[in-house]
């Protein structure tokens, strides 16, 4: 699916589920050319792909920063740091995001199936599992460059970490998270 | 015998024609142009069955018991806020998350499957609350930012993806629980 959708917005130029999807791209790119060593002078146009749109906002960010790295001042700018060092280790290729999104978000799922499972027995672990996996939010945004699955995993993984770790600490000092 | 000759030649002759007609359609650009003008018109026709389905999810909330954008905010900053906008603002925030979009979309069984949980939900919360706590305190903060400051369907059902599935973790448990205590 991330790839069948990769292909339609590298073919077509839109992306219907994300718009933004291009601009968080574009970001990354030009992270990932600064931390390869461009400077504002060194950057050129072949070194982004050929469509306008992807060029317009290359252009907008490359105005926007003048050449500097951007300043971490959200999750947003956290998200664009994360797809620019993605650029640098596995080369430029937006499939590589999607596939990151699908992993987020099943990692997501198992966290929480894990809490679920260990605070709540099998039954409701496997209901929730077998609801959550195939949500239509979860299988069909995952396969986006959406910030939002770095949020779900935050979220999830802090959920995990109080239940699953900050739980058997407290079982280890005779203490209970729960009633 | 000469049914033969016959037979063999009239083969030959067609292989010749139909490779006449490859080559010529390939020198001529003939098969490359077809090609061009079925992708383009899938790709067209794709386009417009995608963004058919997803173009509803762009509204802003206005129709659909949202307040436009920015609004909330107004109110929020207003001394003091009458305490029937408060919680207007805030119910509105947790239910926009977990039965937006109203109107029928792609995210349609989403919608059904969270109203079918919903009494779930509430008996997980009661039955299990000193397990789900936690939990209930994240969904609850999370859906009051997120539910304040979406007022576009798409970006409020992509936002929400925490709060669902913490939704759907109680539900499931209430589920359970329900299951085993009635067997």
């Amino acid at each position: 699916m991330a790839s069948a959708y990769d292909i339609y917005v590298n073919v077509t130029g839109e992306d219907p589920l994300v718009p933004d999807g291009i601009f968080y791209s574009m970001k990354g790119r030009y992270i990932d050319l600064l931390l390869q060593g461009y400077g504002k002078d060194s950057i050129s146009w072949d070194l982004v792909p050929a469509d306008k749109k992807v060029q317009a906002a290359f252009l907008s960010v490359f105005m926007t920063h003048q050449g500097n790295l951007p300043r971490i001042t959200g999750e947003s700018i956290v998200h664009v740091y994360m797809i620019g060092v993605i650029y640098l280790v596995l080369g430029y290729a937006t499939i590589w995001i999607r596939i990151l999104n699908v992993c987020l978000s099943i990692l997501s799922v198992y966290m929480l199936f894990r809490v679920a499972k260990t605070y709540f027995g099998d039954l409701a672990a496997n209901l929730f599992l077998l609801s959550a996996l195939f949500l239509p939010t979860q299988f069909g945004y995952s396969i986006t460059m959406s910030r939002d699955f770095l949020r779900l995993f935050i979220v999830s993984f802090m959920i995990w970490v109080v239940y699953n770790v900050g739980g058997i600490w407290l079982k280890k000092l005779r203490l209970r998270l729960y009633c | 015998m000469k049914q033969v000759f016959v037979r063999n030649a009239f083969s030959c002759i067609l292989i010749a024609l139909v490779v006449l007609f490859i080559g010529f359609s390939l020198s001529s650009g003939m098969v490359t142009r077809a090609l061009e003008v079925i992708s383009d018109r899938t790709m067209a026709g794709i386009q417009v069955r995608f963004l058919h389905h997803i173009s509803n999810l762009e509204v802003t909330a206005k129709h659909y018991f949202l307040v436009p954008t920015g609004s909330y905010l107004k109110e929020l900053l207003m001394e003091p806020i009458p305490l029937a906008m408060l919680a207007q603002i805030l119910a509105n925030s947790v239910f926009n998350i977990l039965f937006q979009p109203v109107f029928i979309s792609p995210f349609t069984p989403q919608v059904v499957l969270n109203l079918v949980a919903f009494p779930f939900f509430l008996y997980g919360a009661v039955r299990y609350f000193g397990r789900t706590w936690f939990l209930l305190i994240i969904f609850i903060m999370i859906s009051f930012q997120i539910g304040i400051y979406d007022s576009v369907v798409e970006a409020l059902i992509r936002h929400g993806m925490p709060c669902e599935l913490i939704y759907l973790l109680i539900g499931a448990a209430g589920l359970a629980g329900w299951i085993t205590k009635n067997s």
